[in-house]
């Protein structure tokens, strides 16, 4: 039995790594509208794996209560099965994940060979079950049990989320203007972070709205009658005349470790896609008049004591480099007569998701705190700021070419955590060493430990006014809003659909 | 501020930042044809769409070498997508065949390591990396096509024999606005491993240093 407890053991480390690096970091599943019968799979399989890992390391099941037991482990077959053909009907698996789940089968086969013996001899005896001490092992298999058991209950609850985005629960409510403005704006990204709440706001303000996603059917059950969602720019009717377009689409850029072939997700997920709408755009018999581009502040590189504003040289590092592809990409659309405002978004602070929604459990337990030296700017923004500015680039011919998006107060990191503690009420007396930082996440913990004072100098000097310029009355805003109605900007729409 | 504002100045602009191929060919890179080295002037990154020819070696020691190496199955007129990323001082090459890519990554020799007597004599070399197997590729200029001989093979840092290394027939040229390659590897004693040919649209031409 302690042969097949180590190739149990195996299969708890696989089952781990299956899950955070293929599931979870890799494929995203818990975001993926088609991936919620996988998800409720893998949640059934969870559960079961919980009691297997308890049962092997503590517990002999005899006679009837043996049979139980056998039942739970051909469910977890049957699950497994089904799994297996579900995968191949949502979606292509990626040739590492295919492996591991190669690799895990073959282990929990040869596992079930190894423990059948002292299965069936425990059958055969009267019903009851017995403790059994397996050492170390047992000990461990409380690990994996309590681990499967939090897999099972994530992915149960992404799979209720996506069940309800689907069903238009989680859809967004729009109060409508009373007069629509006749202006229709593509957004491509339009159910990310900071597109779902443009699309809001461009629907409430009046506008008709299409929002091109890699998955229409989460966009559509999201927006629900308010928008029309596509997949493809092919898919647009041609009865819908575009007269802007915000691009707002690419893999996020915090996730996996920036390998080669994640280098290359993060750039062809913006350079195809931008180069496709530009390309689309010029062909259009009706252009659109502005096509405003998202890029980010990583443009600058990074730097501890220099300010960056729109005239500063550009970065060397891989962000740098990625946004500066980016930007020529969408820079090509002026030839074709198009205004093209190109915003380098800083870090987006929101309830909904991106670095807050990251830091905040750390926070409430009051274990946030310095990163590193602490040194390293933040130049952070709201997104409702982020969310007006775009809207002002789409309506004034002044937002043309680059335009920092980013709130005029940065602050540096070891500042951020003071006031966010202070926000929350908690302490921030935890210290993170980059050294461990740096050998976990490699080159992506420059996102963490390096940053640049990026100043909003052209929007300034057009006259924005921002609504959140300090990081105290963003975080006050943000941290104390938790049940408040969103805010009414309230202005009409009209399905486009 | 002052101060912090010319540290920012004082970075190394974005337009003075050379291509590996210019730093590796010097003035030889501007007598290749425009297409040529526009697709190997970049200084950030590059997607570049295209169509491609391939043809695989049959016999099971190139197949082999072949699966080894990810290389795609034959195929024609198959839609291609080149990725070429300037990332720390290398390129990171994706080729993507109807689907099907490898990757290597492209950086200059370090200057210190001369295992191949005489290469110094051949200044514009670069080296091709496939995972742990690198080949050192001397660029020459041919009436405006490049060119690139095989100098030397390694498995990580050890110098692989003579009569291992591949045998390299790669021209890259202008085929009107197009940037047109032709890759043909062949083993010695095996015969041919792969052979792929095409175009490639290169794209939009780079922004100039200063973004606004």
């Amino acid at each position: 039995m302690v042969s097949a407890l180590y190739l149990l053991s195996l299969q708890g480390i696989l089952g781990a790594f299956d899950n955070i690096w293929n599931h979870e970091l890799g494929q995203r599943l818990p975001y993926r509208q088609s991936a919620r019968r996988e998800l409720m799979l893998h949640a059934g399989r969870g559960m079961l794996y919980a009691p297997v890992f308890l049962s092997f390391g503590w517990i002999e099941w005899r006679g009837l209560f043996g049979w139980v037991f056998v039942a739970v482990l051909l469910a977890e077959l049957g699950i497994t099965l089904m799994d297996f053909v579900e995968e191949d009907r949502s979606r292509k698996l990626p040739a590492l994940e295919r492996i591991t789940h190669a690799i895990l089968t073959i282990n929990y086969g040869a596992f079930l060979a190894l423990a059948a013996p002292e299965i069936l001899a425990g059958l055969a005896r009267p019903t009851g079950f017995a403790l059994v001490d397996r050492g170390w092992l047992g000990q461990l298999m409380i690990v994996y049990a309590l681990g499967s058991f939090a897999f099972g209950c994530r992915e149960a609850l992404a799979a209720r989320r996506l069940g309800r985005e689907a069903g238009g629960g989680n859809r967004i409510e729009i109060v409508h203007a009373p007069e629509p403005t006749g202006r229709s704006v593509l957004v491509a990204g339009g159910t990310g972070f900071i597109g779902r709440a443009l699309v809001q706001r461009l629907i409430e303000r009046g506008d008709r709205v299409v929002v091109l996603s890699r998955d229409p059917g989460r966009a559509q059950a999201i927006f629900g009658r308010h928008a029309l969602a596509i997949g493809k720019l092919e898919d647009m009717p041609a009865t819908v005349a575009i007269d802007a377009v915000v691009n707002l689409a690419g893999a996020p850029i915090v996730g996996l470790p920036w390998t080669k072939a994640r280098k290359r997700e993060l750039v062809e997920s913006r350079i195809g896609t931008t180069r496709d709408l530009v390309a689309w755009m010029s062909e259009r018999p009706q252009r659109p008049e502005v096509l405003v581009n998202a890029s980010a502040i990583g443009w600058y590189g990074t730097d501890d004591d220099a300010t960056f504003t729109e005239s500063a040289p550009m970065g060397a590092d891989f962000p740098a480099i990625l946004c500066g592809a980016w930007e020529r990409e969408a820079a090509a659309a002026a030839a074709a007569g198009i205004r093209v405002c190109r915003l380098r978004i800083g870090l987006v602070l929101g309830r909904e998701g991106g670095m807050l929604r990251s830091l905040l459990p750390s926070y409430r337990l009051g274990m946030g705190g310095r990163i590193g030296d602490g040194r390293q700017w933040l130049s952070w923004i709201h997104r409702d700021d982020v969310v007006e500015l775009i809207v002002r680039a789409l309506a004034d011919p002044g937002f043309d070419g680059v335009l920092n998006a980013t709130a005029p107060e940065p602050v540096r990191q070891v500042d951020f955590a003071r006031v966010m503690a202070k926000a929350l009420h908690r302490p921030a007396l935890l210290r993170l060493p980059a050294l461990p930082l740096r050998l976990a996440m490699g080159e992506m913990s420059s996102l963490l430990l390096e940053g640049q004072r990026v100043l909003p100098q052209r929007a300034l000097d057009l006259g924005f006014v921002y609504r959140f310029p300090t990081l105290d009355r963003a975080l006050q805003d943000l941290l104390s809003a938790g049940d408040r109605e969103p805010r009414g900007r309230r202005a009409a729409g009209s399905a486009i659909a | 501020m002052t101060t912090a504002i010319q540290t920012a100045a004082m970075r190394l602009p974005y337009s003075v930042r050379q291509p590996m191929f210019r730093q590796a060919m010097g003035a030889l890179y501007h007598a290749l044809a425009h297409p040529v080295w526009e697709q190997h002037g970049v200084t950030d990154v590059r997607v570049s769409f295209g169509r491609c020819d391939i043809d695989r070696g049959r016999n099971w020691i190139t197949r082999l070498v072949g699966w080894v190496f990810r290389f795609p199955p034959a195929g024609r007129d198959l839609p291609t997508r080149i990725t070429v990323i300037a990332d720390r001082g290398r390129e990171i090459w994706y080729r993507d065949f109807g689907g099907s890519g490898i990757f290597t990554v492209l950086q200059r020799p370090s200057p210190t390591a001369d295992a191949f007597p005489g290469r110094h004599l051949h200044p514009a070399m670069i080296v091709e990396k496939f995972g742990p197997v690198g080949f050192d590729l001397e660029l020459q200029d041919e009436g405006g096509a490049l060119r690139m001989l095989v100098r030397g093979m390694k498995f990580g840092p050890c110098p692989l024999p003579r009569w291992i290394w591949p045998i390299l027939k790669a021209v890259e040229t202008a085929e009107g606005h197009h940037f047109a390659f032709d890759i043909d590897i062949s083993l010695p004693l095996f015969g041919p491993l792969i052979h792929y040919r095409g175009w490639l649209d290169t794209g939009p031409a780079q922004l100039p240093g200063r973004a606004i």
